[in-house]
């Protein structure tokens, strides 16, 4: 398939460059330059932001990156301990709640919709409602994460705390990781389920055996998308309520007894800096510095995904 | 009557697991009619019709599959060998719509019991398919993946099964030093010897092929038929092929298979024409067009 | 039992925990558990208060504050009824955990349609709690960690029951395929069937958590949304300006300049990314695809808050405010048109992606064809790939439009909206959109609070949002079906 394409592709430049060659085509030599113009501009577009961003932050960030990472929300953008280090803690609780929760869920709804369903009416609506879901803006999905999560199941999240947060941003990525890992399993070849079932396994046995390790490197991309897309989720955590002004209590990575307490996040400390940088210009550095920690997580996770998915497209 | 309550008693008691038990010649089970199902039948087919969703596909076969023989299945392309085949072991019924009905008992027991789990029937009646398909893992894995979802041999054992099973097909000497490396390195002859080792390795009565190899070059092909000359001595087999030659060359009895069109509906069905030994298929069949085709005036 | 012994291939006896856990009846097991989880999340608050050797506020374990009867289930939980809660998740854990083990269908859709029922229930009946903030912090972790615990330990449970039941079942399923071939032998085992009907029934659980997802925004919206609609004069929602703190909600306001941030973004994304799709999918070679490809998803993986920073510290100063007097305007930082520009940009991966995968849809043949007549690339590409396309090109400009609607943060930091906004419709205005109006009724104070409806306002704007990009995402979801079935 893909050799053909190349082959075509060849042949029809030769033929068409001997085409072109008889008068100078002036119509298709502006359209094509056109063409180039608008995937320039979205390509310069990206260097311009990484370039702004960084030289905006590099105050920061040669300066005083230690105490930056460790530091917390402060009222002064001058403050020497002002830093991300509980927007790094809240996102990385967010993190965990999306691996626990979402994953699982998502996978083992993929693998329902992939392996066990059947062609029925039930099939089709929960395939369109998931199609949808993936849909639904982000803000909505904090408007369900405060009145369930926050206000609904109080008792167990703790109100306004990374709990309900992480609950919520496991739910916006439910859909996408269910999509990409139906993807996944879809593509494995059905030569592979028969060879399983020849063999005198189960349904389960097949897809433990044969189907997921076949579809691993597919859910995985996918995983680690919707990962990197909770962590640089925003409008969802202001609905939940996180803290932007001062948080109190700096303890540990880890610490369990944070999970029902107030929290904050990488992107909503940007948020909040770049608002308070009307009033104190000297948070617009501190907000890009913030913003550069989190592209360099968000990006890393991206690009293994996008790594994973074309090595592995390519030895199949 | 007696002797069906003993054999149930016998399965009961013991399961498969227990020695004696797997020594002691098949039971005499009954059909469902109540007459005696002879010993040396494997599968009895009675008016077998397979549909795919509301397509008759196959209609009214009448067959008998005997113990320790090489059963051909010819017959033009979209006659529904296949389809038939996929019956033995009920791998039809992993397609969404497709269905039997009729009678297909094997050894006595009727396939199509509600009762009847198809994956103990897979288990019990292996599968080769066209296209060589091992697992993209070890070649050890491969083999030992059988018994090792049976859970029916205990770990030190494994060695002695995957090594006895890649003896029987002729594969062994082959890989042995290779056997922890992947079986997709295998050239196609040895993947599809691979497929038959892992099909056996879980023991089968019953070893259906299905146009094993059309994918492979004549030593290859040469290969294969010698192995299957050899398990005939244990198993069962049912090939389904398109080489009129390896038909002729390798099986005991034939069945050759056509496609009509019925006059009614306008849709294509196949239908069982002529089975019989296979010298006579090839040398005097008594049906017309199943001389037409072995001769090579159709399809 | 000796069958057992055997079947365990000479090992005498099985894991005896193994073999006792098999003969609890399943329902029993499920009952059981559902009962830990009552005594343990009673009295865990009590034991872990005493345990830390806090006196505060002497918490005895008492059986009716699972309820939410008594005096102290007002004082902690606000007569919120955290017990109902607690009770609806043992019965819908219970209904949900049973067909699990056993795979009974007609016992379990009727209690799961109870347990249901009951989460309804509690969920309408439980009223606002007006000061959720102010409760006694100690006793809101000792609560919540009963809880944790509580949930863990009958997860434990229900794990524990599975691998007991799995685990066994899958030792016993050995069966040998050697031996006589009869009916018996050919039906298998019963623990093998459990197990696979227990997996299936985990799968579709997970599969329904979607449908469960979409019905929970649903209810979310409409309780409050619905309060909203039955006690709001409706003057107020068309009058001059958004002032939901005041009790002036015009939803015209927000509507407009969400229209004003769209069409801005539509100018940019639509035409910056139909070419890169057009030119990835139709000029590009594989070499420069091969890296431009990723270069496209890497700025698709830009989280929108950087955007918002971009749009704000960037676009506005560096272009808003400079071509704003070609129009006679003067924009401040904030405005509708910088924050236009960044959610176009970020729209164009979206746009490029999905109108590549229209123009791939459409078969080489007609290519083919075109240039086989001597017609020209572009001309091809014109006439006769983009019109075949077009179908796949509309659902990406209407599923890139639903997101632009839907976009918050870059509308929020960008847009020069405070907490309030007045009706405008000039892009180089600062206002607030609809998603925005809900970012910052959200956020800044801890908890909405101001006139009676400020706070069910959000979910009124949330249901309008939820409702619009819905609809915009069915009809793109029609027209894509409709187009993979053309060719
Ligand atoms: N999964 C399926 N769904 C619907 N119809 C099918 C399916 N598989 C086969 N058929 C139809 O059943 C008929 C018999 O097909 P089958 O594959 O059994 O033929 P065959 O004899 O094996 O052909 P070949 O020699 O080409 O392998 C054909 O008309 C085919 O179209
Ligand atoms: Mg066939």
């Amino acid at each position: 398939m893909r050799l053909g394409r190349v082959f075509d592709d060849r042949t029809r430049r030769a033929v068409t460059s001997e085409v072109y060659r008889r008068s100078r085509d002036v119509r298709g030599g502006v359209f094509r330059v056109l063409l180039q113009i608008a995937l320039l501009v979205a390509l310069l577009v990206l260097a311009i932001l990484l370039v702004d961003t960084v030289t905006d932050g590099w105050s920061i960030l040669s300066g005083r990156l230690g105490d930056f990472l460790s530091g917390g929300l402060r009222s002064q953008s001058g403050d020497p301990e002002l830093g991300v280090f509980q927007g790094i803690r809240g996102s990385l609780w967010i993190a965990v709640f999306v691996i626990v929760l979402a994953f699982p869920l998502g996978i083992g709804a993929a693998i329902y919709l992939e392996e066990y369903a059947p062609k029925s009416r039930l099939t089709s609506f929960i395939d369109l409602n998931i199609r949808n879901l993936a849909g639904v803006p982000s803000v909505v999905y904090g408007l369900l994460g405060l009145a369930i999560f926050v206000r609904g199941l109080e008792g167990l999240t703790g109100g306004q705390s990374v709990t309900a947060a992480g609950i919520t941003l496991a739910v916006l990525v439910l859909p996408i990781v269910i999509i990409t890992s139906s993807e996944a399993i879809r593509a494995v070849p059905q030569s592979l389920r028969e060879a399983g079932y020849g063999a005198g396994a189960t349904k389960w046995e097949v897809i433990r055996t044969q189907i997921l390790p076949y579809a691993a490197p597919g859910i995985l991309t996918g995983t680690l998308l919707s990962l990197s897309r909770a962590i640089g989720e925003a409008a969802p955590l202001i609905l939940v309520g996180a803290v932007t002004g001062f948080l109190g209590g700096q303890s540990g990575l880890v610490d369990i007894s944070q999970l029902q307490e107030r929290f904050t996040a990488l992107p909503i400390i940007i948020t909040e800096w770049v608002q308070e940088s009307g009033r104190d210009r000297g948070f617009a550095p501190a907000a890009a510095a913030a913003i550069v920690v989190m592209l360099v997580v968000v990006l890393l996770l991206n690009s293994a995904a996008i790594f994973l998915r074309n090595h592995f497209e390519k030895k199949r | 009557m007696t002797t069906v309550t003993d054999s149930v008693e016998m399965a009961m008691s013991g399961g498969g697991a227990v020695p004696q038990a797997s020594e002691a010649p098949p039971a005499v089970a009954t059909a469902a009619g109540g007459e005696a199902f002879p010993p040396d039948t494997v599968f009895r087919v009675e008016d077998l019709n397979c549909y795919y969703g509301s397509n008759r596909a196959v209609r009214d076969v009448t067959m008998d599959i005997s113990e320790r023989e090489i059963t051909a299945i010819i017959g033009p392309s979209g006659c529904g060998k296949t389809t038939v085949l996929r019956c033995f072991n009920r791998m039809n019924d992993l397609i969404e719509g497709a269905r039997a009905t009729g009678t297909l008992l094997f050894r006595g027991v009727d396939l199509y019991d509600p009762r009847v789990d198809p994956v103990e029937v897979r288990r019990r009646v292996g599968m080769v398919f066209q296209k060589p398909n091992p697992f993209p893992k070890s070649v050890f894995d491969n083999v030992a993946y059988g018994p090792r979802i049976a859970g029916s041999v205990p770990k030190s054992e494994l060695p002695d099964i995957v090594e006895a099973s890649l003896r029987r097909a002729a594969l062994f000497e082959e890989v042995k030093d290779r056997l922890k490396d992947s079986a997709i390195g295998l050239s196609g002859g040895q993947q599809q010897r691979l497929c038959i080792a892992r099909a056996i390795a879980t023991n089968p009565d019953v070893l259906l092929m299905d146009e094993p190899c059309s994918a492979l070059d004549p030593i290859s092909t040469a290969h294969i038929e010698e192995l299957m000359h050899r398990l005939k001595e244990e198993y069962t087999i049912v090939i389904v092929t398109h080489n009129m030659q390896q038909a002729a060359r390798i099986s005991d009895r034939t069945a050759f298979f056509t496609a009509d069109v019925d006059a009614e509906t306008n849709s294509r069905y196949g239908l069982l024409v002529e089975f019989d030994d296979t010298e006579r298929i090839f040398s005097n069949p008594s049906d017309e067009r199943t001389e037409n085709y072995v001769t090579g005036r159709f399809g | 039992m000796t069958d057992i012994a055997l079947r365990f291939g000479g090992r005498r006896n099985p894991p005896v925990a193994v073999a006792h856990l098999r003969e609890i009846p399943v329902s029993a097991m499920v009952v059981l558990s559902g009962l830990v989880l009552l005594l343990v999340s009673a009295f865990l608050p009590w034991a872990v208060n005493v345990g830390s050797g806090q006196t505060a506020n002497a918490f005895e374990p008492n059986l009716p504050w699972l309820l939410g009867g008594t005096d102290l289930a007002q004082q902690t939980a606000g007569s919120f009824g955290n017990g109902w809660i607690l009770i609806a998740v043992v019965v819908v854990s219970v209904a949900a955990g049973y067909p699990l083990f056993c795979g009974r269908r007609m016992v379990a859709v009727p209690l799961a349609s109870i347990g249901g029922a009951g989460a309804v229930y509690v969920y309408f009946t439980s009223y606002r709690f007006d000061n959720q903030f102010s409760k006694i912090e100690g006793l809101v972790v000792e609560l919540g960690s009963g809880w944790w615990l509580a949930l863990a330990g009958s997860l434990l449970m229900v794990t524990g029951g599975v691998i007991a039941r799995v685990g066994a079942g899958n030792r016993r399923a050995a069966v040998a395929t050697t031996g006589p071939v009869t009916l018996e032998a050919l039906s298998g085992n019963q623990d093998r069937r459990d197990r696979e009907s227990a997996v299936r029934t985990i799968m579709l659980v997970a599969a329904l958590a979607s449908i469960l997802v979409s019905a929970l925004i649903v209810l979310a919206l409409v309780r409050d949304a619905l309060t909203f609609m039955i006690n709001i004069d409706w003057a107020s929602v068309w009058s001059s300006g958004w002032f939901p703190r005041r009790g002036f909600y015009d939803i015209k306001t927000l509507v407009v300049s969400t229209g004003l941030v769209v069409g801005v973004s539509t100018l940019i994304a639509t035409p910056v990314g139909l070419g890169a799709a057009i030119y990835l999918s139709e000029y590009a070679r594989p070499r420069t695809r091969r890296w431009m490809k990723p270069t496209l998803e890497v700025l698709a993986g830009i989280p929108s808050v950087v955007f918002g920073f971009f749009a704000l510290q960037w676009i506005s100063p560096n272009i808003i405010q400079h071509i704003d007097v070609w129009f006679g305007q003067d924009a401040r930082l904030g405005n509708l048109a910088a924050a236009g520009v960044g959610v176009g940009i970020l729209s164009v991966p979206l746009m490029a992606s999905i109108s590549e995968d229209a123009m791939k849809a459409v078969p080489h043949s007609l290519r083919e064809a075109s240039a086989g007549l001597g017609s020209r690339k572009v001309t091809t590409t014109l006439r006769v790939v983009l019109p075949a396309a077009v179908s796949g090109l509309m659902a990406a400009f209407i599923v890139t439009t639903a997101r632009a609607v839907g976009e918050t943060m870059v509308v929020f930091i960008a847009g020069g909206g405070g907490d309030t906004a007045v009706y405008t419709h000039n892009v180089f205005d600062g206002s607030l959109t609809m998603t925005a109006a809900m970012a910052s009724l959200a956020s800044g104070t801890d908890s909405v609070v101001g006139e009676g409806l400020t706070f069910e306002s959000l979910y009124f704007v949330g249901l309008l949002l939820f409702v619009l990009t819905l609809g915009m995402n069915l009809v793109a979801d029609r027209i894509v079906r409709r187009f993979q079935n053309k060719y």
